[in-house]
């Protein structure tokens, strides 16, 4: 296997990691505002399949473009150069850099919260822990049944109003 | 994994790094491993999961570069690099990481067992 020192030295890591990160803002910020790759090509002036190649992780163009995603986005690139020997160390440590951390942290939580909230809701993965299965069969028979009430309910409209007889 | 007391990996990896066209890209692929590793989204060309028969016990992905293939199993504890190969070659690849597959699966078992 390739140690740390040995991939610094690969400049296709480091464009990757960037190319990557690039990606990341940028889907981050399409799903925010909802936009499409269109509106993204309409708002930076370039082709869509400019924006595709961004979102297929091949971003390699000029230094103004990628500034001018940034602003398009609310935000600056930050670039500064540190040596080899200090990132080397900072991994060592076990410490990661935080450029774009927060996001995809955000992101990988979201994608959890999503995945949870559809194991509640899906019929399938749903499995009681305590109750036994026959008990639970019952239990949603019964709720299908108050659901059916309600809706023949629903059907059958207001009840009429009652009206005194008159002697 | 090991076999024969060497890694699998190792023999792609020593392959690669003597043709200088691909050596290059082998940073691509560490690169999007180590995203994945920490749990940052990737574009879904660079990684994805392979569709291989369902009678296999452990998933298994792929991540990939212009030319380059690295092939891993998803165990219970993490996921694991198992071999790699190229463009050309990937076909064969996948039916080889089909039988490391089985054997892990058949391996895991006995360990049960005992």
């Amino acid at each position: 296997m390739l140690t740390k020192k040995e991939l610094l030295k690969y400049p296709n890591y480091l464009i990757k990691k960037y190319q990557n990160e690039i990606y990341r803002q940028l889907v981050d910020y399409m799903e925010k505002n909802k936009l499409s790759q269109k509106d993204i090509a309409k708002k930076l002036k370039v082709s869509s399949a400019y924006v595709s190649q961004i979102l297929n992780g091949n971003f390699n163009f000029t230094l103004s473009k990628l500034i001018e995603l940034g602003l398009l986005m609310g935000k600056i690139p930050v670039i500064e150069f540190a040596d080899i020997s200090e990132i080397e160390n900072e991994k060592k440590q076990g410490k990661e850099k935080k450029a774009g951390s927060d996001i995809s942290d955000e992101l990988f939580q979201k994608s959890r919260k999503r995945t949870l909230q559809l194991k509640e809701h899906s019929y399938w993965s749903y499995t009681p822990k305590k109750k036994s299965y026959n008990e639970w069969e019952v239990a949603e028979k019964k709720k299908y049944l108050k659901l059916k009430e309600k809706q023949k309910v629903e059907a059958r409209g207001p009840e009429p109003e009652l009206t005194k007889r008159k002697k | 994994m090991k076999r024969n007391g060497k890694w699998l990996i190792d023999e792609f990896l020593e392959d690669v790094k003597k043709d200088k066209n691909f050596e290059p890209e082998l940073g691509e692929l560490y690169a999007t491993l180590e995203d994945t590793a920490n749990g940052k989204m990737v574009p879904k060309n660079q990684y994805r999961k392979l569709r291989l028969s369902k009678k296999l016990k452990f998933g298994a992905y792929e991540a990939k570069s212009r030319h380059l293939r690295l092939y891993l199993i998803h165990d219970e504890q993490g996921k694991i690099i198992v071999i790699g190969g190229k463009k050309t070659n990937q076909e064969r690849d996948i039916e080889r990481l089909e039988k490391i597959i089985k054997e892990f699966a058949e391996y895991k078992r006995n360990q049960k067992i005992k």
